[in-house]
């Protein structure tokens, strides 16, 4: 195995559901290597989402083929997606959206809870999550008493506490202030440094962009420019 | 990696979540109950209708309940008593040798250990004349010491006073206005004697009741047993049939029971129960129990819809919380179990609280009682108004609290599982992008 | 104006969250279709009940001599011109019956039974029970009719049938025991066993004759309608100068405030009913504020008046009420069809009887109850939207902002 963690070959998505079928993606060919921070860009409406989506198992291609950590997605059914979702893939969206009514440590111990960690493990390294995110203080707050950039942050605890083999964040920053966001994505590339977490974030914030190593451009639904960035 | 090594990884996966199914559902169930208490103001207005409805079903049928036992009780005391004892062909074919023997037939009644009054009747339809006016009636032998103790009917003597000795009779109001008889005239009793004779007394009017029976008031005479048995030439033992009254109010299952049970001494009787013997009570009571049940079910139904709308609304507003959850990996089933325990929280909070509202308003008038008021009064047959005691004692009904219970909590996990439905449908990105 | 935009927000909103408030409608539907429901069976009973006692030889304003009530006897009879016709407007009178109705005892070979012998003329006795029971054998012919029918139940307890004679003894006019026996030309079925023990009917002429009398101990009459009773009686009272006029609710107190109790009952099930759908009618109704905070606060900020949000919230209240409503009426007018042939309430016949009611009851859909429900939903619907209104009007511009 070369340690290729996402490898798409000619993914096409049409969306019938319009009168006029929407091409969101016309034959993308991508792939992504362990420990890469990788960011796509591109216009409103370009396909960011919707890759982003299929290469986190929330959605089909029409055609071509994608592998997930050597595994092909297409075959498994509905629950092995959501399986494979929970071992491998940790989410990162928009609206922070943690379960109200739980705490931040809560809301982190839930994800291991539904992977069937015991409860002495699971304290530990939700603990621990939050602590490497500096938010040990806050672990007994619901989200209801919490910022939003708190909030994301515990969503990030959330999304790596299960080791996955690969971040996804759609438009993380979308409800953050410049600052917060700031920190926020020195968080992600210090995860991305020191603890060589795959990331791959859709944006449009030129400022997230600038973490990522490799800039993945799209227009139409096509890479258009596939560049490592190089500071 | 190979396929194998692949395999086992799931397999340890799958023993793992087994292992640990019990910890995750004891998460849903708190976060169902901290939805539960954070939507205070849904839960109880949910809950609310579930309290109106089980108040309705439980308190109506207590009181309804307390009301017509009360009522056959002293339907029961007000003539025929709680139990008898017949010639098996008498309650068929009224005929005057149709008898039993009173000292057997009595220590039946007595042996059950449950019957305060026991002592005979004889009875039969005559012509009834004062002076020259005469109609047909009913005559009523019976043992005026035993009877005067019980019988709502001595207490309803509006002029004069109840049977005392031989050769006295107390006759209804209608029956003394058809007859234009007063206090004090002599009745002329003539009937069909045992032996096909004529049987023919003459007694003094003591005293005329009221009983709040028309047919009873228009028909009625009753005289000592003796000297019924005297004029229809009967024997001192025979009686046509053997009444049984119990100070205590019988519970209706327990009397039933007692008064029907036969010792089976080889001599074949007839035991009656007051539910025999007063078909239309028991009637009433199903039917009003019916009518009851019937508003229930259709508070039920509006509960059930109410319900299914409440979940909607909770549905749609978690949408996106649902959606992230679906797409971190949790299962549409894991979500269903949590909607199913915050309909269980909420239907068991009506059921207590409407148990609660129940007790506080059903137990002050078990104890104390309550006057009906008038116009409810007006609403019951006036022959059974006449009978009601001052006070009405309601019975906690704890057959209705079953009913309600299963019905409710049926009714609302059904409510609550329809729009649930739906998240086996969801999709994960439509959920996180809807908007609300 | 601000009415019209708030009927227009309030319906779009509505229209917004079809799925939800198609349960809220169906909760008023059901609601609305099972007071219609209780309101028409317990309309059918109070119809059926004014029916037995106005059939019951009643009718609406009978006519007898002082006295007679009290004792109830030949003596007190009075005289009929034999031309005599109410004095009573055609169209309102449906019919009326003289009769002589005198305590009597009946005598089979071994039993005995006191009875009330009715002397009728049997063409005018449309107006009571008799028109509508069933008769085994024959009826009488006519007034002249020597033969009698009585009860079945009181033909079994006689032990007698169709065809054979009982002898009847009764007191005359001079006060004297009369005695003479009549063939029994049928016997009839009426609902329950206590018209049938109670009543003996013969030819009005024949009874006339055995008591030696020209008289009637009274007259019955029965109108068109209930409500014209007590102007009719006043007509009647002017005519029969020294007799008794008394209407159905003067002869039997009892039953008429019975039915008068019964207007009662038919709130009482409304209150009940509706009591519960309140509930779920406020619960979304406040939600629906709550999920609007935004939108209210846009508009306060905006300068709309609270009055307008006030507005709005009842308006969507009674809206909803309405479709639902108008989805329950339309329910209920097709059971009221599919119940036309009655609801058998059999097994409960004899305790139905000592309540005055028929086996079989016949709902009765009224406009005028229908209307009555309408209006009482509508305003059921403005109480419910009290309290979410009030939290509406405080949504401040700076809590929605927040929100
Ligand atoms: N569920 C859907 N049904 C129909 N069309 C869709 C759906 N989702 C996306 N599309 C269309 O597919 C195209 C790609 O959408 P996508 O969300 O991937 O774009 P994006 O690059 O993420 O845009 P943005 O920057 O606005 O998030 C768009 O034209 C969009 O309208
Ligand atoms: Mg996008």
């Amino acid at each position: 195995m070369s340690g290729e963690v996402v490898m798409a070959r000619g993914l096409t998505r049409v969306y019938q559901e319009e009168a006029v079928p929407v091409h969101a993606l016309r034959g993308v060919d991508f792939s992504l290597s362990s420990s890469e921070f990788v960011s796509l860009s591109g216009p409103s409406g370009s396909g960011k989402s919707t890759l982003l989506n299929i290469v986190g198992g929330l959605d089909r291609q029409d055609e071509g083929i994608i592998e997930l950590d050597g595994e092909e997605l297409a075959p498994l059914s509905e629950g092995d997606l959501a399986a494979l979702r929970l071992r491998k893939i940790g989410f990162v969206f928009q609206a922070y959206n943690l379960v109200p009514v739980l705490s931040a440590l809560e809301n982190v111990e839930f994800i291991l809870q539904l992977q069937g960690v015991g409860s002495a493990e699971r304290k530990e390294r939700a603990g621990e999550a939050l602590k490497s995110l500096g938010l040990s203080e806050l672990q007994d707050r619901r989200p209801g008493e919490m910022s939003g950039g708190q909030q994301q942050r515990v969503a990030i605890a959330r999304a790596i506490v299960t080791n996955p083999v690969l971040l996804l964040a759609d438009e993380p920053s979308a409800n953050l202030d410049s600052e917060t966001t700031k920190e926020l994505m020195e968080l992600l590339r210090n995860l991305n440094e020191t603890q060589g977490m795959t990331i791959i974030t859709a944006t449009h914030d030129p400022m997230v962009m600038g973490y990522a190593k490799r800039q993945v451009h799209l227009r139409d639904g096509t890479v258009e420019r596939d560049e490592v960035v190089t500071d | 990696m190979s396929e194998i090594a692949l395999g086992q990884k799931e397999q340890n996966f799958a023993n793992r979540t087994k292992a640990d199914s019990s910890s995750i559902l004891l998460r849903l169930v708190q976060i169902s109950w901290r939805n539960v208490w954070r939507n205070r103001r849904r839960t109880l207005l949910t809950a609310g209708g579930i309290i109106f409805a089980v108040w309705l079903l439980v308190f109506m049928r207590s009181f309804q309940g307390g009301v017509f036992a009360q009522m056959a009780d002293i339907s029961a005391r007000a003539m025929p008593g709680h139990a008898q004892i017949q010639h098996p062909l008498y309650e068929e074919e009224p005929q005057v040798e149709h008898t039993v023997r009173e000292s057997l037939a009595e220590s039946r009644l007595l042996q059950t250990g449950r019957f305060d009054f026991v002592s005979s009747r004889v009875q039969g339809s005559a012509i009834l004349s004062v002076g020259d006016k005469s109609t047909g009636g009913f005559v009523l032998g019976l043992e005026p010491k035993v009877e005067a103790q019980w019988s709502g009917l001595a207490r309803n003597i509006k002029t004069g006073a109840y049977l005392a000795a031989d050769g006295e009779a107390v006759i209804g109001e209608a029956l003394a206005r058809n007859l234009g008889a007063k206090l004090g005239d002599d009745l002329v009793i003539l009937g069909t004697a045992k032996n096909g004779g004529i049987a023919a007394h003459a007694a003094t009017i003591v005293g005329i009741f009221r009983s709040g029976s028309t047919e009873l008031d228009r028909t009625l005479v009753q005289i000592p047993v003796g000297d019924f048995r005297e004029a229809w030439s009967m024997e001192a033992e025979e009686a046509h049939m053997v009444v049984g009254v119990s100070t205590a109010l019988l519970d209706s299952e327990e009397g039933i029971q007692i008064a029907r049970n036969d010792p089976g001494e080889g001599v074949d009787l007839n035991h009656l129960a007051w539910q025999d013997l007063l078909p239309d009570v028991v009637q009433l009571t199903e039917m009003k129990d019916v009518s009851t049940n019937f508003m229930f079910y259709f508070i039920c139904i509006i509960v059930v819809f109410s319900v299914v709308n409440a979940f909607m609304m909770l549905i749609y507003e978690r949408t996106n919380e649902m959606g992230v959850l679906l797409a971190l990996g949790m299962r549409p089933h894991q979500l269903l179990i949590q909607f199913q325990v915050e309909a269980f929280l909420i239907s068991s909070l009506g059921l207590v609280l409407g148990f609660g509202l129940t007790a506080i308003t059903v137990w002050p008038l078990m104890e104390y009682g309550m006057t009906l008021p008038q116009e409810l009064l007006e609403s019951y047959p006036p022959d059974m108004v006449a009978m009601f005691p001052e006070r009405l004692h309601p019975t906690f009904n704890w057959e209705a609290m079953r009913t309600a219970t299963v019905t409710i909590l049926l009714g609302v996990q059904v409510a609550a599982l329809i729009p649930s439905l739906r998240i086996f449908g969801m999709r994960p990105i439509e959920a996180i992008r809807a908007e609300n | 104006m601000s009415a019209n935009l708030a009927f227009q927000l309030s319906f779009r909103n509505i229209l917004r969250h079809r799925r939800r408030n198609a349960m809220l409608f169906a909760a008023v539907a059901v609601a609305v279709l099972g007071s219609s429901l209780s309101m028409g069976l317990v309309r059918g009973w109070q119809y059926d009940m004014l029916d037995g006692v106005v059939g019951n030889l009643t009718g609406h304003i009978k006519v007898h001599a002082p006295g007679y009530l009290d004792d109830p006897g030949i003596q007190r009879g009075f005289e009929l011109a034999s031309d005599y016709q109410p004095d009573v407007p055609s169209e309102d009178l449906m019919g009326w019956a003289p009769r002589i109705s005198v305590p009597a005892v009946i005598l089979s070979e071994r039993e005995t039974r006191g009875i009330q012998l009715v002397g009728i003329n049997p063409s005018a006795e449309s107006i009571s029970f008799l028109d509508k029971v069933v008769i085994d054998g024959e009826n009488l012919s006519g007034p002249g009719d020597g033969r009698m029918i009585i009860g079945k139940e009181l033909a079994r307890q006689l032990k007698t049938r169709v065809g054979l004679r009982l002898v009847i003894m009764t007191q005359g006019s001079d006060g004297l025991t009369r005695e003479r026996g009549f063939r029994i030309a049928g016997t009839y079925d009426a609902e329950g066993t206590g018209l049938e023990k109670a009543y003996v009917f013969s030819g009005l002429q024949t009874i006339q004759s055995l008591l030696d009398t020209e008289n009637v101990t009274e007259v019955s009459i029965r109108l068109n309608e209930e409500p014209k009773k007590l102007s009719i009686q006043a007509l009647l009272v002017d005519f029969f100068i020294g007799l008794e006029v008394m209407n159905w609710e003067e002869l039997n107190p009892q039953a008429a405030g019975l039915y008068l109790f019964t207007d009662s009952i038919i709130y009482i099930f409304f209150f009940f009913i509706m009591g519960a759908l309140i509930f779920g009618l406020v619960n979304t109704l406040i939600a629906s504020v709550m999920e609007r905070t935004k939108e209210f606060g846009m508009l306060r900020a905006l300068g709309m008046n609270r009055r307008t949000i006030v507005l709005e919230v009842v308006i969507e209240s009674v809206l909803i009420m309405t479709f639902g409503m108008i989805f329950g009426l339309v329910l209920a007018y097709f059971s009221f069809l599919g119940l036309e042939d009655g609801l058998n309430l059999g097994v409960w016949a004899e305790g139905l009887e000592s309540f005055g009611m028929r086996a079989v009851l016949y709902p009765i859909m009224r406009v005028d109850d229908f209307v009555t429900i309408a209006l009482m939903s509508l305003f059921m619907g403005v109480l419910a939207s009290y309290w979410p209104a009030k939290r509406a009007t405080r949504i401040t511009p700076l809590e929605a902002m927040r929100g």
